[in-house]
């Protein structure tokens, strides 16, 4: 009994499809005999000539209304595209480029964020509020330094938890309120004083925020906050009166 | 206004994928002309001949080009990975139908018109033809799933061996083997149109 390997390669495939057993020469034969006998030769010829011919007739068509949908998907597709692309061409890039970008921006970040820049203020008029209500105003430049005590009823308000400046404008108005009566108390009762770092100051909830256009109080450390003059100056302009240096 | 300009005729598909993922409708159109028919036969081969299935899952097919087509691989050949997408959306739709109903009706076979040339020489009457042809697609129906489609991809769909492989994630040997085994059930089953051989077999049974 002869081994015959079971498998079909596209050699005998095309003797099948061209010639019947009767047609083939004696080197096609012997390339047949391990596979197939005379009969099962025509037997799966015929069945492969009868396949491959019903695939060539029988050719039904799609539907239209799958290219339509299909479309729509399509545009629905393109308007996501189309969205998303700045940030996916950062983030597909094949350098890694988006790393560095988010980096640069941590840095930048770092150094225009509110609780920075305490090294621009230390040269300027500040106010520093700190926890026992007296306010110490430090000049720089001067040969002296005054410093003035707060009423205590501006306390509770100093006190409060507030939200950023700009999104409650009753809050905002209240605060300012707050560092105008500071800023005027300080102009009524100003002296001189030896060392300004030494004099505690207010103290204002950790909370507190950063405004965007007016007051601006920044921390200095965990403990101490810093008015920046130039904004208050601003808010004058908008027609609250605070202290003017 | 560029790409009003731009001939995708010239396009190689692993060319106009990355376009049709961008939602580029003459891209995807020039895609989807290339391959609409070839894969709703398949489906349509593949699914007994239903009609509707094939739409839906020929609709599947290019969604997931579309939606997903940024994961095709650009180093393999777009027409393959094509086709395996395609396997798998059967196979999926196999095993729904599976859960579906164990007892899975049959199709009202259809008489097609008659076969001309070699066939003619086996079945001159067109009634056996018709036969003939209703009975092979019933028994390709009833073939096994990988036998059935390696069989519709090399002799309907004309791949090589090498891209059956790649499609049906199998060695070339296997895929030869495949088609032996689906080649020699389709004539098993088809014997009653072949006289000389059930007297042959017949004879055989009686020696035996």
């Amino acid at each position: 009994m002869r081994n015959r390997p079971a498998s079909i390669d596209p050699q005998i495939e095309q003797l099948m499809l061209t010639k019947s057993y009767g047609q083939l020469r004696e080197a096609e034969i012997l390339l047949l005999e391990e596979r197939f006998s005379p009969e099962c030769y025509d037997a799966t010829r015929k069945t492969l000539l009868a396949a491959t011919d019903m695939f060539a007739r029988d050719l039904p068509l799609p539907s239209p209304k799958v290219k339509t949908n299909l479309l729509k998907v399509l545009a629905a597709q393109k308007e996501k595209s189309t969205n998303s692309n700045w940030w996916s061409t950062l983030l597909n890039y094949p350098v890694p480029a988006w790393q560095p970008a988010l980096g640069a921006s941590l840095v930048l970040i770092y150094f225009l964020a509110p609780w920075t820049g305490t090294q621009n203020y230390s040269d300027q008029n500040v106010f520093a509020l700190q926890e026992t209500d007296i306010v110490h105003e430090a000049v720089a430049a001067a040969p002296g330094y005054l410093t003035a005590s707060v009423p205590a009823v501006t306390a509770p308000v100093r006190r409060k938890n507030v939200g950023p400046i700009s999104s409650d404008l009753t809050q905002k108005h209240t605060i300012l309120d707050t560092l105008q009566e500071v800023a005027q108390t300080i102009q009524r009762t100003f002296h001189a004083v030896a060392d300004p770092l030494a004099v505690p100051a207010m103290h204002l909830s950790n909370s507190v925020f950063a405004a965007n256009d007016t007051a601006e109080i920044r921390p200095q450390t965990m403990e101490q906050y810093w008015i920046d003059p130039v904004n208050i100056m601003a808010v004058q302009d908008q027609s609250r009166r605070l202290v003017s240096f | 206004m560029i790409n009003l300009l731009k001939n995708y005729k010239k396009y190689s598909d692993e060319k106009l994928i990355p376009l049709v993922v961008k939602g580029n409708e003459r891209a995807f159109n020039e895609l989807y002309s290339r391959y609409e028919k070839k894969m709703y036969r398949f489906f349509y081969r593949m699914l007994n001949r239903d009609t509707e299935r094939a739409n839906d899952l020929l609709q599947d097919l290019f969604i997931k080009i579309i939606e997903k087509g940024d994961r095709f691989d650009t180093d393999r050949k777009f027409s393959t990975w094509l086709y395996a997408v395609a396997g798998n959306l059967c196979k999926n739709e196999y095993r729904r139908v599976e859960r579906l109903t164990n007892n899975q009706e049959k199709m009202v076979i259809d008489v097609r018109p008659g076969l001309d040339n070699e066939m003619d020489f086996y079945l001159p009457n067109a009634i056996d033809r018709s036969l003939f042809t209703n009975r092979l697609t019933n028994a390709l129906e009833e073939l096994e799933d990988i036998h059935r489609t390696c069989f519709i991809l090399r002799y309907q769909e004309e791949l090589s061996i090498k891209e059956i492989s790649e499609v049906m994630d199998c060695p070339e040997g296997t895929v030869k083997s495949r088609l032996y085994y689906a080649l020699r059930k389709l004539s098993d089953k088809l014997q009653v149109f072949r006289p000389e051989a059930l007297k042959k077999m017949n004879y055989e049974k009686q020696a035996g």
